[in-house]
């Protein structure tokens, strides 16, 4: 089981920073923000790059201990073509994109909506393509399946939902990150659904992926759905949408991995 | 005879008689370090090794010898993150320098054959390459040499005069998993 640790970090950790990034550009388009992050509006527009930061570079610690010769790390950019180099190429990206973020947030005191989305558009990146680096190793059934690539862009999304929702604080933003989140809800119960369909098709157990869905999109879904009812308070509904996000994701890519590789 | 070789294996499966020889006299040879394996045998006739198919009195058991096929397209090159995985142009051996490598297996992932093996005292990964050293002088490799049914032959697949080559020709020799669209070069007869 120790040897699905180092990958379940890497997706999962750099997966949150990444869907957090594109929900969070998602607000700014739709508008849903007034131009403004979720920190922004207590004087700490830094705060959200910075956990992103953190939680990017977990998952590139996690990257580091999968690797047996962790200090050729650099080696591992050195041929275009290969996936793996690819989702380095997006990871870099996307962490000198929020450095930047954190930089200009910290001295101007809010944040630049056009760095966000180029922060979003380098995620989106890193999302696809960590997507494809599974989906391409065509004899591993349990991830050669086209449904990999929307297990973690979906995934990604639906715990960056929950990240966003906690950091938010005014009443229209978080209502709108409920709803924002009972969507994305709603399309990673689907592709879960796929994917166990993928996974009965190949004989493999659905077990834990059931219970990813039940716990995951399905437990966060009835909190926002509570939560725009008023039948809970804002803050703990928004960490209660993160956690069942966040295990569920953990659960669901448990299982792909365990089912790919153990 | 074209000038640059393109070394290749044909493996007799009616010959073959499932005895691992090949397995055992490669990982010694070739000083295979800790729980890596370059050769590993799979059943051709059923899922489980060793237990037959079909109904009396009409069983069937048969070997599927494995190895690394050297593919004319390796996916393990293709997509190596650190270009440790090469293929030798002169002669067509895929090999590893395990001194590039990061170790991520992705090669062994995306290999259609699961050929490339994770040298777990070296911490880089390792893989057959057709004993190489033997080949440049014109040794047969440690599995081909020491298989006691000739169930492996080795050659230059290039030279039409081969009798790898022949026997391609002549028994209708088939790659394993084509579909991959590696292009292997070991054939099964």
């Amino acid at each position: 089981m120790l040897e699905i640790l180092p990958l379940l970090v890497f997706t999962t950790f750099g997966g949150i920073a990444a869907g957090a990034y594109v929900m969070n550009a998602f607000g700014l388009i739709a508008g849903s923000y007034e131009a403004k992050s979720s920190s922004d509006e207590d004087g700490r527009a830094w705060l959200f790059p910075l956990v992103c930061i953190a939680l990017l570079g977990v998952g590139l610690v996690g990257t580091l201990m999968h690797l047996g010769q962790p200090l050729r790390f650099i080696n591992g950019m050195m041929h275009p073509s290969s996936m793996i180099s690819q989702e380095s190429y997006w990871a870099i990206a996307f962490g000198v994109v929020m450095v930047v973020d954190l930089a200009l947030s910290k001295v101007k005191g809010s944040s630049f909506a056009a760095v966000r989305v180029i922060g979003a558009i380098a995620a989106c990146g890193l999302m696809v393509v960590t997507g494809l680096a599974y989906q391409a190793c065509a004899f591993i059934p349990a991830w050669s399946g086209v449904i990999t690539i929307p297990l973690f862009i979906v995934g990604d999304l639906a715990v960056g939902a929950g990240l966003c929702l906690v950091f938010a604080k005014s009443e229209g933003l978080v209502r709108a990150l409920h709803v924002g989140n009972i969507a994305v809800s709603f399309g990673w119960v689907a592709v879960v659904f796929g994917y166990a369909i993928h996974l009965v098709g190949i004989g493999a157990d659905v077990a834990l992926v059931a219970a990813g869905a039940v716990i995951g999109p399905v437990a966060a879904a009835v909190v926002s759905a509570l939560a725009l009812k008023g039948a809970l308070a804002d803050k703990p509904a928004s960490w209660a949408v993160l956690a069942c996000s966040a295990i569920g994701v953990l659960l669901v890519r448990g299982a792909f991995f365990a089912i790919g590789i153990l | 005879m074209a000038e640059t070789k393109r070394f290749g294996m044909v493996i007799d499966t009616r010959h073959c008689v499932g005895c691992q020889t090949c397995t055992i006299s490669c990982k010694i040879s070739n000083e295979v370090p800790g729980s890596a394996h370059w050769n590993h045998m799979e059943s051709l006739t059923g899922d489980v090794l060793y237990q037959p198919t079909g109904t009396f009195p009409h069983p069937v058991l048969g070997f599927r010898p494995m190895l690394c096929n050297h593919c004319d397209d390796p996916a393990c090159v293709r997509n190596c993150p650190s270009g440790a995985m090469q293929k030798d142009p002169e002669t067509g051996i895929v090999s590893v320098d395990q001194n590039v490598c990061i170790a991520c297996g992705y090669c062994d992932w995306v290999c259609p054959y699961g050929a490339p093996s994770m040298d777990d005292v070296n911490h880089a990964m390792s893989k057959c390459n057709f004993c190489a050293e033997r080949a440049a002088k014109g040794e047969e490799p440690f599995c081909v040499a020491s298989c006691p049914a000739n169930a492996r032959i080795f050659g230059d697949l290039n030279d039409p005069e081969s009798e790898v080559s022949k026997l391609i020709h002549e028994h209708h020799g088939e790659q394993y998993l084509p579909e991959a669209g590696t292009s292997p070069c070991v054939f099964y007869i």
